[in-house]
């Protein structure tokens, strides 16, 4: 353990204690993380503190042997320590990038808005060392999808899927609300696929309640890929090697003159972008049918350029 | 930390705080326990330095000064007791639920404890963030980059950090790590080029190392200010014709005038941080995109078609 959160805790504990006369040392050691042990060398060493002067009643009062033999701690005579130690600068930083994502993914909720006001004003940081950018999304869409998921509501659902035409649309069951890595994700129960769906909230067009209460399905799973069965390997040249950190990846073998990515794949019009994105930079794709995919569109995209053609 | 030290360090901390004087080093050296036991003056100083540097990582700032205006008075010190204590705070049932919920945004990294250990103080102070609520959002930050906690312990001693990028080891003074559409940067002085400067921890090829000593340089105040006009920004600029209806994820695609588009598309402006990322966009689209000036980068998308063919 370092030795400034052990201080840290100390000073926190103090007050703690004060105010919690009878509190039990298991309940102390869950609020805190460590091992009951670990409260009662605390308290060991929190016995022989208090006010200079070094007379029995500047010290702080509490009994270890009770301690030991009852579990209960009756902590006195700590009024020099009454507030606890505020934030330091690492723990102020880590709450405040965390808080402010809630703020973003909470649809409409002033709780949460007005909890971070009250935080930053405690806390009084000027410069944030952490900051974590939410790819912005239409404040309107969020309260309606939380109402839905706290009514318990189905939804019709318009959205745009990146490489196709137009818009779909579909009855979803909403079930929350994700932020994975800066992008928020509505975790839904697709009624036509029959299975949990993710859409993300940027490419929501529209979103309107329904008259519908939604079924019984359990939780959503975790993980955003779980339903993706596909698997594609492209071999690149070293210059392409960007891929296997852009995007998720199964496996990443480095060849020396050539890099093979394995890719977990959601559709193949995404595999086919990718495979025109890259250009003469893939060696080989281990779908034949995704190949040639991509050679048709490719050679469908250069008719827009006649005067490459011919 | 031993039981010892961490008594002393408390005591000391209590002694300055509930003090109005400063107290002179003889007087801290007599009255705090711990101090008397001390060898000699010499033996005595080193430790009260490093005590005080202890205090300074928990974020206690150490006041010095002298009690008398008017003669040179031996220079003593103390602790302001508002600077020291969480501030009041109250919080409403829903905004406890709220800060319940940022404590489960970040997942495994070293900001998942600090954010338990500002959960610590919070509740010491009267203020039990509520962890019942089972959340219909859920914000989560997955840090997969390995680098991630060096680099965030680093900002907050003030350490130099070492690491390799490309084919080169790379200094640099950490200021902030940022996270843009869902990837992490780090922010900070670059000692080598005498530049403020970005570094993508994905790209990062050997592992990131703290080196000196802490606390050795200082962070401008407008480190935050700097980092937004620096940071990855939308400086390339294109015009592309998209066919209608087609659904990008480019920001800001703006329409303009165009002769001589085939039926169906429209032409746009569009932005995005480098030529590079315009032509991979272009050619993702296939046939849905077609790049229109400048003329080289329309080459480029040309390139990269054939590529596919050959």
């Amino acid at each position: 353990m370092r030795s400034d959160e052990q201080l840290a805790r100390l000073l926190r504990l103090v007050p703690y204690l004060s105010s919690r006369p009878g509190v039990q040392v298991a309940t102390v050691a869950e609020e805190f993380g460590v091992h009951p042990r670990q409260v009662i060398k605390d308290l060991e060493v929190l016995q022989f503190c208090g006010l200079p002067g070094g007379y029995f009643d500047d010290l702080f009062d509490v009994d270890i042997e009770v301690v030991r033999e009852e579990g209960r701690i009756d902590f006195r005579n700590a009024d020099v320590l009454a507030r606890p130690l505020r934030l330091r600068p690492a723990e102020a930083a880590s709450l405040l990038a965390a808080m402010r994502l809630v703020v973003d993914v909470a649809g409409s909720s002033e709780a949460a808005a007005s909890a971070l006001a009250k935080l930053e004003a405690a806390v009084g940081q000027a410069e944030p060392q952490l900051s974590v950018d939410v790819v912005t999304t239409d404040p309107e869409h969020r309260a309606s999808l939380a109402a839905a998921i706290k009514d318990g509501q189905a939804i019709h659902l318009t959205y745009r899927t990146p490489g196709r035409p137009g818009t779909s649309n579909a009855v979803v069951e909403p079930a929350r609300l994700n932020l994975v890595d800066g992008f928020t994700y509505l975790d839904a129960w697709s009624r036509p696929r029959e299975a949990w769906r993710s859409f993300r909230l940027d490419r929501i067009e529209a979103v309107e309640r329904l008259d519908e209460p939604v079924g019984e399905h359990g939780t959503p799973p975790d993980g955003w890929f779980d339903d993706v069965p596909d698997r594609l390997t492209l071999t690149v040249r070293p210059s392409a090697r960007w891929i296997a950190e852009y995007y998720p990846t199964t496996s990443v073998e480095d060849l020396g003159d050539r890099v093979e990515v394995t890719f977990p794949i959601a559709s193949h019009d995404w595999a086919v972008s990718l495979i025109l994105r890259l250009g003469g930079a893939v060696l080989d794709v281990s779908d034949d049918q995704v190949a040639q995919a991509a050679r048709t569109k490719a050679a469908a995209a250069l008719a827009g350029y006649p005067a490459s053609v011919g | 930390m031993s039981a010892r030290k961490s008594e002393r360090l408390v005591n000391l901390l209590i002694a300055l705080l509930s003090t109005r004087r400063y107290l002179t080093k003889r007087e801290l050296r007599e009255t705090v326990e711990g101090y008397r036991a001390s060898k000699s003056d010499a033996a005595f100083e080193r430790q009260f330095e490093r005590d005080k540097e202890e205090l300074r990582n928990i974020g206690v700032s150490i006041e010095t000064g002298s009690n008398d205006l008017f003669f040179e008075d031996e220079e003593g010190y103390r602790i302001n007791r508002a600077e020291f204590e969480l501030p009041p705070l109250t919080f409403t049932p829903e905004e406890l639920s709220a800060l319940g919920l940022a404590g489960q945004v970040w997942q495994d990294t070293v900001a998942a404890d600090h954010t338990a250990q500002a959960f610590e103080a919070l509740r010491a102070g009267g203020a039990a963030p509520d962890l019942t609520l089972v959340p219909s959002v859920r914000p989560r930050l997955a840090v997969a980059e390995p680098n991630f906690d060096v680099i965030y312990d680093a900002i907050f001693t003030r350490t130099e950090i070492q690491f390799g990028y490309g084919s080169k080891p790379r200094r640099l003074q950490p200021w902030q790590v940022l996270q843009r559409r869902g990837h992490w940067y780090v922010f900070g002085f670059d000692p080598d080029r005498d530049g403020d400067r970005f570094f993508k921890l994905a790209r990062f090829t050997a592992p990131a190392e703290q080196v000196g000593k802490a606390g050795a340089y200082t962070v401008p105040e407008d480190a935050g200010e700097r980092a937004k006009r620096l940071g990855p920004a939308d400086s390339s600029t294109a015009v592309v014709g998209i066919r209608d209806g087609f659904a990008h994820d480019l920001p800001r695609a703006e329409a303009v005038d165009w002769d001589g588009l085939p039926d169906g598309f429209t032409a746009h402006r569009i932005s995005l941080a480098t030529e590079h990322a315009i032509v991979g966009e272009v050619a993702a689209a296939g046939p849905d995109m077609i790049l229109l000036e400048p003329p080289e980068l329309r080459a480029e998308v040309i390139e990269r078609l054939q590529g596919v063919l050959a």
